[in-house]
């Protein structure tokens, strides 16, 4: 037997397990917690251009995505590009960032999740 | 480590070092993550995709790897390496979500339904584990043929991981990433095509097994007859891999196994020594003569060209004896080969096949001298065995094939003397 392979797909199984039971049970904690202003309303608060140009630095940063307003701030230091570039688009219409991102690739659905919980309000129609 | 091996693992740290480069360098844990899981994940299906290419198999084209031995033994550790790092992809993605909260990483865990990349992904990895396991033994050594089938079928796993990557990547520009992963992954393809279809139809050569002589209890020399168009000229120390046909045979028939070669090159017949060594080998013992046989190859380069005129240290045992065999009588035949000493090693006299012929090649060659070891006399293999015998042992390059524990008695008392391990040549087959 290969000792390397069979520790390696121990620890795999295992650290999956954990992670599952991790995620399962901060899911259940948080279904407990109060639900963000913008989750409470039936409909997301609107948010103008002019208040979403006030989040355009590294202390708020809020990108606007297809209508809807997410506030990244705490995310783009976990995000792979490098945050000069993130910090570019704070305070703007980010939708063209969003959409090609990856050499004219949109990002994956994977990002699209990661987005959802960051959302604030929905952007004001002129 | 031969250039074409270099070359080979160059590929896949190639790909590490641009994804981790175009990625750019993390500023926070979980960014660390992310790079460290992209990395990971781009370098282990590069590892999967070169391995794939090593498996060809073609003869002659072994050689610039070193002979099909250690591109098999290349081919495992990039399998083993992909293996490892496709397993490390998963959970350090999943940690890498966890900034954006834990239900975001249970997602990666359980992608929702309609995320097809992902399912692809997670049907690849699962597939891979089912595939490579019998590889790397994780249930206990399997058989044989079974094996091979359940091997060929990890192609299923490269091809999903392929997709799935393909589907989800965005660190390099298009252009680039269709010239890595497309040509990789279409080199792959080819391969995997060649080898499930036109492969055997199109190296396998029919040939006549003509005589079947007992050297010892359980292991035969046969002698076999090309009737047709007969395999590529062989060197000493190649192997050949032998499909029986004969209906008779209690098991093994229309079975591929790798033997090696122990007639000298040039001969008129073909000759392989055969020991029993599982059901299709030990049938082997009783094969009817005449009957027919399908031979592919020669493959290997244990004895390179470039080596020949040095003073050498040949130690062979049980039926690791053959590719020595080879040799000697390629020399009784004149071809030219440096200094040379055989260390014999057997059990018992009685496990000593060859030996006389060995001898009396000794005893017409100047340069050429036989020695026997016997472990049932004389115990392990000794460093003082070798000192009292070979003076000159360290300046010598080592050929060494046999079983395991002697390849590595062998290996070790090499290192003690201070021979370098790039003129200590082995050879062991397993699962070729």
């Amino acid at each position: 037997m290969n000792k390397l392979a069979y520790t390696v797909f121990v620890a795999f199984w295992a650290s999956m397990a954990t992670l599952f039971a991790v995620s399962g049970i901060a899911s259940g904690e948080r279904a407990q917690e109060p639900k963000t202003q913008a989750q409470q309303e039936d409909v997301l608060a609107e948010i103008t251009m002019e208040e979403l140009a006030r989040h355009d630095h590294e202390d708020s940063c809020w990108n606007a995505i297809d209508g809807k307003v997410y506030d990244v701030t705490d995310y783009i230091p976990d995000h792979p590009t490098d945050p000069e570039v993130m910090y570019e688009w704070c305070g703007r219409e980010s939708t063209e960032a969003w959409e090609t991102k990856g050499y004219g690739r949109p990002h994956s659905r994977r990002a699209e999740r990661m987005l959802e919980p960051m959302l604030v309000g929905r952007l004001k129609e002129k | 480590m031969s250039r074409g091996s270099q070359g080979a693992v160059l590929i896949p740290v190639a790909v590490a070092v641009w994804i981790g480069v175009a990625l750019g360098w993390p500023d926070s844990m979980g960014a660390w993550y992310g790079w460290l899981g992209r990395v990971a994940g781009a370098a282990g299906l590069a590892c999967m995709l070169v391995s794939g290419l090593l498996s060809f198999r073609i003869p002659g084209l072994d050689r610039p790897f070193g002979g099909l031995v250690e591109m098999w033994i290349l081919h495992h550790r990039l399998g083993l390496a992909a293996f490892v790092l496709v397993l490390l992809h998963p959970p350090l993605m999943a940690l890498a979500a966890l900034p954006a909260g834990h239900g975001v990483m249970a997602q990666v865990l359980v992608p929702p339904a309609g995320d097809w990349a992902m399912w692809l992904g997670w049907l690849a990895l699962v597939a891979m584990m089912v595939f490579l396991a019998p590889s790397f033994q994780l249930f206990g050594q399997p058989d044989y043929q079974r094996w091979k089938g359940i091997h060929f079928l990890s192609g299923i796993a490269l091809l999903g991981g392929l997709v799935h990557t393909v589907a989800l990547t965005r660190s390099v520009a298009p252009p680039w990433e269709l010239v890595l992963w497309g040509g990789l992954g279409g080199l792959a393809l080819v391969v995997f095509i060649w080898r499930a279809t036109v492969a055997r139809t199109l190296l396998r050569r029919d040939y006549e097994i003509r005589d079947c002589v007992p050297l010892a209890s359980g292991v035969v020399e046969l002698s076999l007859k090309a009737l047709g168009k007969p395999i590529a000229e062989y060197q000493a120390g190649q192997f050949v891999y032998l499909t029986p046909l004969d209906l008779q045979l209690e098991a093994g028939c229309k079975e591929e196994h790798p033997y090696t070669i122990s007639s000298a090159p040039g001969e008129d017949s073909l000759r392989i020594a055969i020991k029993d060594l599982g059901d299709a080998s030990g049938a082997l013992q009783r094969v009817q003569v005449p009957s027919r046989a399908r031979v592919e190859g020669p493959y290997g380069d244990f004895f390179p060209e470039r080596l020949r005129a040095r003073p050498q240290l040949w130690i062979g045992g049980g039926i690791g004896i053959s590719p020595f065999v080879s040799a000697a009588r390629a020399i009784r035949r004149n071809d030219s080969w440096g200094d040379t000493q055989l260390l014999y090693c057997a059990n018992d006299p009685s496990r000593a096949y060859f030996l006389d012929e060995l001898r009396e090649i000794a005893g017409e060659q100047a340069g050429f001298r036989v020695d026997v070891h016997y472990f049932v006399d004389e115990g392990s293999l000794t460093r003082a065995f070798i000192e009292n015998h070979y003076a000159d042992a360290a300046q010598r390059d080592w050929y060494v094939c046999g079983p395991l524990p002697l390849i590595r008695i062998v290996c070790s008392i090499g290192r003690e003397l201070g021979v370098p391990r790039r003129r200590i040549h082995t050879e062991e087959f397993s699962f070729l």
